[in-house]
């Protein structure tokens, strides 16, 4: 069972957001897709999503077409959306936003679900009671993370999860997501801080100004950000994007201070 | 001191019918961004309900005041509001006010302009002695109805599932639908809610006035309006407090205001509103976290 995303195309108006997008997630593997603001990453994700309709092309979650339908049946086909920002709903307790994703499930598989989903995140544990707005921003981030997962989905996308977090916060929630991916769990994740992304992923495509890159693997995408040619190599030349990417390159490639 | 004391049971009164009136425009208003103009004439659709089966008992009255009310409103959403959910706010508002306008003449048309003399809830409008003061029945069953209805809808947003995806979709509705809360079921149940609450606003206006026009629904949907933007939008509680507070206040200018000057009261409350909009924008009742520099 993959994600299949096929040709997609996106169009706000008249304005080309995103074109001839075609990737594929397996299971079990970190996917990344790395490149410069208003490239079209969150434009892919929320599309992939059910949140934009898209002008052309398929989203298949294991054979089924979803490309068309509205983003609370896109969860219930086990894809689940982590937005950018802080999307906790804040005057909910922490127990609340968890539950809300395992309405569909009944009470006892509700609490086994979310006891499960709490195992990866034993900060949250302690604060069932306590209002969302109550959290620190590693921990919203964490609970916005939990809250996608008690669903138990088999692919969870990740729109920057990194925004706004301290480094060793978006160290642990990397580790989360690379553990996640060693339970099954398929992972798109869209970065601007490329180098962290790269380092746990399996797989790696960049998209600059709607045009989606080649997949490279992860150990290629290593090796080349080490000779300093990522962008250039796999992207850049190919599609002509040398000007996008360089800003990119020098300021977000790096770790983050 | 007896005056004072029939003012403060009449301030009770006014402030609970509009608490009820800005609770119905709120519960839209908080999952879909909509301030549905069209709330006074479904009140007005229930009372023609009410005018139509007042012969019958009130178990069958009350029952079809409902039923009109929730019908009206889930048709209005489905037929008006649904294919907009997506447009700006102030497409929203100029649907809402074309829903009203055509509401309204659809109720010119069928049922014409002269008030209807309606006889349901008047068994309410006689007055119990209550130590110093006088109280209508229809006071009474309007504080009730609106203890009632608030602990009812508490107990169901904090409670439910459905409830819990109300709130949360009333704060981010799109990041709602990504835990898979159901769009369409929470916006129909926002509006059947509406709706119902609709109906006993209906029933409490018309024990109180005893008849209705096509265009009654008009003041009650503005104040109730009023109120949600005094109180704080997007809060249920503090929609219904701030019903609650406009209603009170109306009833006590009523009360002090020298007869010469009476016939300006919604100069000075709406003076007050003004001035208090201009103090607090984000409503009384909602903390405010940051202020923007202008």
């Amino acid at each position: 069972m993959s994600l299949i995303i096929e040709g997609l195309e996106v169009q706000y108006g008249r304005r080309v957001a995103l074109t001839g997008a075609s990737l594929r997630v397996e299971p079990g593997e970190v996917t990344s897709i790395v490149g410069p603001n208003g490239a079209g990453k969150s434009t892919l994700l929320n599309c992939t999503a059910g949140l934009i309709k898209p002008a052309r092309g398929s989203i298949l979650v294991g054979g089924n077409d979803v490309s068309r339908v509205p983003a609370e049946r896109v969860f219930r086909s086990g894809l689940v959306l982590v937005p950018e920002g802080k999307h906790v709903f804040s005057s909910l307790s922490v127990e609340e936003n968890m539950r809300l994703a395992a309405a569909s499930f009944g009470r006892a598989g509700r609490t086994a679900r979310m006891e499960r989903c709490l195992e990866l995140f034993p900060q949250l544990q302690s604060r069932l009671a306590q209002r969302a707005c109550s959290l620190s921003g590693g921990e919203q981030q964490q609970l916005m993370i939990a809250r996608s997962l008690v669903g138990e989905p088999q692919f969870v996308l990740l729109d920057e999860p990194s925004m706004g977090l301290a480094p060793q916060v978006v160290q642990g929630v990397f580790a989360i997501l690379r553990r996640l991916a060693e339970q099954g769990v398929g992972v798109l994740l869209v970065e601007q801080f490329v180098q962290q992304a790269v380092s746990i992923s399996d797989h790696v495509h960049v998209l600059a100004r709607g045009r989606l890159g080649p997949r490279m693997t992860g150990t290629e995408a290593r090796e080349s950000i080490d000779r300093g040619t990522f962008f250039e190599a796999y992207s850049g030349r190919q599609h002509g994007l040398d000007e996008g990417m360089a800003s990119v390159s020098t300021d977000t490639m790096g770790e983050r201070q | 001191m007896n005056d004072l004391a029939q003012a403060a049971a009449d301030a009770i009164s006014s402030g609970s019918l509009y608490a009820l009136i800005a609770l119905g425009i709120a519960l839209v208003f908080g999952v879909m961004r909509l301030v549905n103009m069209a709330y006074g004439e479904i009140v007005v659709a229930t009372a023609y309900a009410a005018y139509f089966l007042q012969d019958r008992p009130v178990w069958i009255v009350l029952p079809g005041m409902v039923v009109a009310g929730v019908v009206l409103s889930v048709l209005t959403e489905r037929l008006a509001f649904r294919p907009l959910r997506n447009a700006s706010p102030t497409t929203m508002l100029i649907a809402a006010f074309a829903v009203s306008f055509t509401l309204q003449n659809a109720a010119l048309a069928t049922v014409g302009a002269s008030p209807r003399s309606i006889t349901a809830g008047a068994s309410l409008a006689s007055a119990r002695t209550i130590g110093p003061v006088e109280v209508p029945g229809y006071s009474i069953v309007t504080v009730i109805a609106v203890v009632v209805i608030v602990v009812g809808l508490r107990a169901f947003l904090l409670k439910t599932s459905l409830g819990i995806g109300m709130r949360a979709a009333s704060e981010d509705f799109d990041a709602a639908r990504l835990v898979g809360v159901n769009a369409n079921s929470v916006i129909r149940v926002a509006f059947v809610l509406s709706g119902a609450i609709a109906a006993v606003v209906g029933y409490l206006l018309v024990s109180a006035t005893g008849g209705i026009t096509p265009t009654s629904g008009l003041a009650p949907a503005l104040l109730g309006f009023i109120a949600v933007v005094v109180g704080g939008m997007g809060s249920l509680s503090a929609a219904a407090l701030g019903g609650f507070l406009l209603g009170a206040v109306t009833q006590f200018l009523q009360y002090l205001l020298p007869n010469d000057v009476l016939v300006f009261r919604d100069a000075f409350l709406f003076s007050g509103v003004l001035a208090l909009l201009i103090w607090r924008p984000q409503g009384l009742f909602i903390r405010q976290n940051a202020q923007e520099r202008v």
